[in-house]
């Protein structure tokens, strides 16, 4: 799968979708209504990405999150248990959160397969694969897949798993997009693959002879201070990319890490290495021209 | 007085359907006697946002519309809104 | 490539919980509803609703336990269809296709917290994965686990995706479950946009009003081996998006007609080669003048039989892509494609008439379509080859 363009939108936790409105007005003539800050971030992310330029009337969209939407849901419930009433139906429709991807593919105008998944911890790396299934399959001619979370509060919660301080780490709001094509042409690179191991070891032996060089090591947040000193190892030399410290972190980062490296590096292969819910080690590797 | 009598009523509901249906416009783009759904209406008001607007309805007057034919009947344009909501 | 072998299955719904009792209740054209009450806005009327028996009344007593004992059951009942080892559990990817995912325990907390007048009550999100996540600890299963939601279409997505995954050899098996139970979000949810039928089930009919919400639990092994006894082999399918609006596909039918033939062109099939449909059919006005746009469209006007069979177990949302599939291929491999109940006076404005009696069937192409809100589209294609 080659990468045609990228982008890695994030902002500070907002309360209004106001400011992000009018932005998004740089990209596109669309005036979307009754939609959420979810649906916005998604629209937001992919735009950027997409940049005006034409899109295939069959793209495929893969809308990866951890969460989905969170405020409508709230909405919901308090309108019933709360207010005592019937929920707005717009606020009900918007609590399935398909709905962001078919905003986004009613405003790139195609008709493709509309996925919206969640894998708890590695969403965007599981909807990597969905894309790379489809397009082995010749399901598809191009996709657009992206990593989209609301900013939540827990990030200390998360930090507390992870056994290492994240206190520097900021929680930001993120949609980030990678537009893939079979072809090179054109290309800024290409993800080579996806891998899940059971055990660090044979994450270490593969990724000795399956890493490009020169390489750039990035990790998610759940991988855990042995495993990184591990990675370390079996990539001598490797250039480290804390886009977490560099960005901030959402629900669906590895998009965020993947998305940054094609913008900021050309000519490098990226290492991101992540850690499944139950503990396994799930490695994306891409390449940059 | 009659609703549709009543300018700061109307506004009040302009202001609602605006709000409710997250439309781009202000007040002023709503004439008292303007079609709100369907394509021939400058708003182009849709089935949801008629539902959308009969739950905010219910919830801020107390005022039931239970099937969506006199939803559609009441919600012709801001005048009609305006005598359901207030009828003398 | 690999074939794909549907090789376990159960199910959980309002007629039961064993295929065997499920399907025998079908073919006697059973449909047990009970009445919700509507008890928001002082309001005072009942809407019918499909529910798995014992739940109605649990209330109060353990939502959460229930919740779970049911998912927990019937997965186990399917790996125990499918007569798969521990090692084969261990190597299957998760496919969870849901709606409402976790809601029905989300909101019985929330419930509570505001009549303990618990201010501000923030759960925090445990993600959409949660669910996939537990199956996945309580069976021993290992590998990738992918959470679906694309409402109504959300389990027949995870089986197409599961299906393409073995194909390509990316996975060689994988336990897909669709679940939705009832939840107030939902039923308050398409009360609010007045599209529960008030009366009987009666998709395509002339006098159909909308929706009966059914709760269902429905688990299928796919695998690139067959099972013992299973007959059916998964053929494959599509998904697209029509952009039309996000509560309703266009009235033309062009996007279900797309998807349909993709779903076809991707088989290798032809239209000619459908034994029969499963359609959609939810009942609403909409939805059913739209499909059998869609269906003529795809086939050229000459349609094999069709059925819709939410009228049996409810609209289970999310799950009806998992519930429909066991209740078809349980339904053939017992010699019938089974009839649409409540359907009794034809639609001059459509002309559907969709099979109102069961009809006998053996091996052949059977074609199963969904659709949901945010204008998802997906139809696949299975063949029973005895």
């Amino acid at each position: 799968m080659y990468v045609h363009s990228s982008s890695a939108f994030i902002c500070d936790p907002v309360d209004t979708i106001d400011g992000m409105k009018e932005d998004l007005k740089k990209y596109t003539d669309y005036y979307f209504r009754r939609i959420n800050k979810f649906i916005m971030l998604s629209l937001m992310g992919v735009h950027q990405c997409i940049h005006a330029s034409p899109v295939s009337p069959s793209a495929a969209v893969y809308l990866a999150t951890e969460n989905g939407n969170l405020g409508d849901t709230e909405n919901v419930l308090e309108q019933i248990y709360r207010k005592n009433s019937f929920p707005k139906p717009f606020n009900f429709i918007n609590t399935m959160s398909n709905t962001a991807s078919f905003y986004v593919a009613q405003s790139l105008k195609t008709l493709g397969r509309s996925i919206t998944l969640s894998s708890k911890n590695v969403s965007f790396e599981r909807a990597l694969e969905l894309a790379k299934t489809d397009f082995e399959l010749n399901h598809i001619t191009e996709a657009l897949v992206g990593g989209v979370d609301e900013a939540v509060a827990s990030l200390d919660e998360r930090c507390a798993k992870n056994h290492e301080s994240c206190h520097n780490i900021r929680m930001v709001e993120g949609s980030c997009w990678l537009r893939l094509k079979p072809e090179k042409d054109g290309a800024a690179g290409e993800i080579i693959d996806v891998r899940t191991f059971a055990e660090m070891k044979a994450a270490a032996r593969w990724i000795e002879g399956a890493a490009g060089s020169p390489v750039t090591l990035a990790f998610g947040i759940f991988t855990t201070p042995a495993d990184r000193i591990e990675w370390r190892h079996a990539l001598p030399g490797a250039e480290e990319f804390d886009y977490l410290s560099g960005y901030g972190y959402y629900d669906t980062a590895a998009a965020l890490a993947i998305s940054a490296f094609f913008l900021r590096f050309s000519g490098r292969s990226l290492v991101h290495a992540n850690m499944t819910a139950d503990g396994q080690h799930i490695v994306t590797v891409c390449k940059s021209y | 007085m009659k609703g549709s009598s009543d300018k700061k009523l109307k506004d009040e509901l302009k202001q609602l359907i605006i709000d409710e249906c997250d439309l781009d416009i202000g007040i002023d783009d709503i004439g008292d006697d303007d079609v709100l759904f369907g394509s021939d209406s400058p708003i182009g008001l849709d089935s949801v946002d008629a539902l959308q607007i009969s739950i905010a309805v219910q919830d801020k007057y107390g005022l039931v519309i239970t099937d969506s034919k006199t939803l559609r009947k009441v919600m012709k344009s801001i005048n009609t809104f305006a005598d359901f909501v207030r009828p003398e | 490539m690999n074939d794909v072998f549907i090789r376990g299955r159960a199910l959980t719904c309002s007629l039961g919980d064993d295929v065997d009792g499920v399907i025998a209740r079908v073919k006697n054209g059973e449909c047990a509803t009970v009445c919700i009450p509507v008890r928001v806005a002082s309001m005072d009327y009942a809407r019918p609703y499909y529910r798995i028996a014992g739940d109605e009344n649990s209330g109060s007593s353990d939502p959460d336990r229930l919740f779970y004992d049911i998912l927990f059951r019937t997965v186990s009942r399917a790996l125990d269809d499918s007569a798969l080892t521990a090692v084969e559990i261990e190597s299957c990817a998760l496919f969870f296709g849901s709606t409402s995912i976790d809601i029905p325990v989300f909101e019985c907390a929330y419930r509570q917290a505001v009549l303990d007048k618990t201010k501000n009550y923030q759960a925090g999100s445990p993600g959409y994965g949660k669910l996939a996540g537990l199956v996945a600890e309580r069976f021993g299963v290992r590998g990738p686990s992918y959470t679906i939601t694309t409402a109504c279409t959300s389990s027949a997505n995870c089986l197409l995706y599961a299906s393409a995954m073995i194909r390509t050899g990316r996975i060689d098996r994988a336990i897909v479950i669709g679940y939705d139970l009832y939840n107030e979000l939902g039923f308050y949810g398409f009360e609010s946009l007045k599209l529960i039928e008030p009366f009987v089930y009666r998709p395509f009919d002339k006098n159909r009003i909308g929706v009966i919400m059914g709760e269902g639990c429905g688990a299928v092994v796919l695998d690139k081996n067959p099972g013992p006894g299973g007959g059916f082999i998964f053929l494959g399918g599509s998904n697209a998006c029509d952009p039309f609006n996000v509560t309703t596909h266009n009235a033309d039918g062009s996007g279900i007609a797309h998807t349909i033939t993709d779903a076809l062109d991707n088989c290798g099939l032809h239209s000619g080669d459908i034994e029969a449909i499963k359609a959609h059919a939810t009942g609403s006005p909409v939805n059913d003048l739209t499909e059998f746009n869609g269906m003529k469209l795809a086939f050229n006007g000459i349609l094999p039989p069709f059925s819709g069979i939410k009228p049996y177990v409810g609209h289970t949302v999310g799950a009806c892509g998992a519930v429909e599939l066991i209740i078809i291929t349980a339904s053939v491999e017992r010699g019938f494609f089974p009839a649409t109940p409540g359907f009794s006076e034809v639609d001059e404005e459509i002309n559907a008439i969709p099979l109102t009696e069961h009809r006998p069937a053996g091996p052949g192409n059977y074609m199963l379509n969904f659709f949901g809100f945010g204008g998802n589209c997906t139809s696949f294609i299975v063949a029973y080859r005895n």
